[in-house]
């Protein structure tokens, strides 16, 4: 016999945007580009098995090369299918973050203006390789750590095989540095952050979270 | 926990159990709660919800929820305030609650030293409840969710819950609340004199299973937390522990069960990945209704 029992509520999940950047350059073409479609099919397949996550996370993907593209506007992962990314063009990393950053401001301005509570915006940098030569990579590095300081996202920036080391360093903001990816395991990255977010999404203070070790798809010496 | 006597006229369920999340990241169950009887008019209930982001909070959770629920009874030793006469006021009852919970800060204080502890990795919210058949006397830090029904089919919420701008913000007892202004904005108190048949305590764990929290307003298109207690969960299971009770059934096996419906018992629960406390009280039978009155 059930003593307790009762009738559930339907509230509606608080999001959590996660906004993608990602390199879709020249340089990215073949295995590259190819491991990080795999991991994007497997990041959205364990985001949709989670029933909270596949309810609260908004996934908005940004891609970058010659041209700067928003191919998924701000959605549930119900809403639409992971797209199949291209290489080719050159490298307009900058502009690309710039972007997303804008698209981050809109999309907490609607969450505001709709009256639904949000978790702080995770902005994820993905790039094999170094900004074009008139990118302005000083102005976005004190953009980026300003709005981190400011808590308007948080910010992740993963450097594949070949990329600038210096350069990202110089974009990430200090309190989080760039984190080199261990071959092609993009599968792996995107499993450590569909873990992450559901420990951001917890945590309940401004102060830094503790997240799960890397060590499954980072090279942690440089 | 301590054992609830069975000569009170209430039969209470508490418990805190841990979120999958947690469970998941290998994070302990950072939630604890605190409740016993006083006197044969007043018993006290804890809640604390530990900081997801403060590497002891599970911790502090235990320290401040035990403490609070301690000079909680301290008050009731002193004061009496043995009948609904004599029920305190709001201005009354909130220099109380806040000496009360200011005694408790000071010992987490004194507590972090002793243990080596950074103050703030002890972060916790704390909500607490002194109630007796004729009133509820209630102080809360932070967030997490209240309740409590004077007639059958009505449940009220008790407090507010402290947001800041994102979802996951709220203060803790340990945050820079400890100004005249930070004391005034961020502590709540309040007084509910009645004919109390039921309360509950929960920390936010709970709350989308048992409140309307994040309702779409198709008419406006918006989004409302309507702080509303969901009548439909808590009925129930007042009927639930008046069984219980009828059956004899120990604190300890109370608990038990009550442990297992917040595991899994709803839907809600069964998702949920944060941690859960839930404090359920309930007159053991239903006040007759004075039609005089």
């Amino acid at each position: 016999m059930s003593y307790f029992q009762g009738e559930t509520p339907y509230n509606y999940e608080q999001k959590c945007l996660c906004i993608l950047v990602l390199d879709a350059s020249g340089s990215m073409d073949g295995e590259p580009i190819r491991e990080l479609n795999r991991g994007l099919q497997e990041f959205y397949a364990a985001v949709e098995e989670d029933l909270i996550a596949a309810n609260r996370l908004e996934v908005c993907i940004v891609t970058f090369g010659s041209d700067i593209k928003t191919i998924q506007e701000p959605s549930l992962i119900s809403g639409f299918d992971m797209p199949n990314l291209s290489a080719n063009g050159s490298t307009r990393l900058v502009d690309a973050v710039r972007k997303a950053m804008i698209r981050t401001e809109e999309r907490k301005q609607w969450y505001k203006e709709t009256g639904q509570p949000y978790y702080r915006p995770i902005m994820v940098l993905i790039t094999d390789g170094e900004p074009d030569k008139d990118q302005d990579v000083t102005g976005i590095s004190k953009e980026i750590s300003e709005a981190v300081d400011a808590k308007k996202f948080t910010f992740f920036g993963l450097g594949v095989k070949g990329y600038n080391h210096e350069v990202m360093k110089q974009i990430c903001p200090p309190s989080a540095q760039p984190l080199p990816l261990s071959g092609y395991k993009f599968s792996e990255f995107f499993k450590w952050l569909s873990n992450s977010i559901g420990i951001i999404t917890k945590s309940k203070e401004g102060e830094s979270v503790e997240l799960p070790p890397v060590s499954d798809w980072a090279q942690m010496k440089f | 926990m301590t054992a609830q006597n069975n000569k009170s006229k209430w039969v209470v369920a508490y418990a805190s159990v841990i979120g999958n999340g947690h469970i998941q990241n290998n994070i302990p169950c950072q939630d604890n709660c605190a409740h016993f009887r006083i006197n044969d008019t007043w018993s006290v209930a804890v809640v604390c919800d530990g900081a997801g982001s403060a590497k002891f909070s599970h911790i502090g959770s235990d320290f401040v929820a035990r403490n609070t629920a301690h000079c909680l009874q301290e008050i009731i030793e002193r004061r009496k305030w043995a009948d609904a006469n004599s029920i305190p006021t709001e201005e009354e009852w909130r220099e109380e609650a806040l000496r009360a919970i200011q005694i408790v800060m000071q010992r987490l204080v004194v507590f972090a030293r002793e243990k080596e502890y950074t103050f703030s990795d002890l972060a916790c919210t704390v909500l607490s409840t002194l109630y007796s058949p004729f009133g509820l006397l209630t102080v809360h830090i932070g967030d997490g969710r209240a309740t409590y029904s004077v007639e059958l089919n009505e449940w009220l919420a008790l407090i507010t819950p402290f947001r800041g701008n994102e979802a996951n913000e709220t203060v803790f007892i340990t945050s820079g609340i400890w100004t005249e202004e930070g004391v005034q904005k961020f502590i709540g108190s309040n007084v509910k004199k009645g004919n109390i048949r039921a309360f509950a305590l929960t920390s936010d764990g709970c709350e989308k299973g048992t409140f309307e929290v994040n309702i779409y307003d198709e008419a406006t298109q918006m989004f409302q937390d309507l702080n509303k207690p969901f009548t439909k969960f808590f009925e129930p299971n007042v009927l639930g522990l008046r069984q219980l009770y009828k059956e004899q059934k120990t604190q300890e096996e109370i608990n038990e069960l009550w442990k297992t419906f917040l595991t899994d018992g709803t839907k809600a629960f069964k998702h949920e990945i944060d941690d859960k406390t839930l404090i359920l009280a309930v007159l053991t039978e239903e006040p007759e209704i004075d039609f005089q009155a």
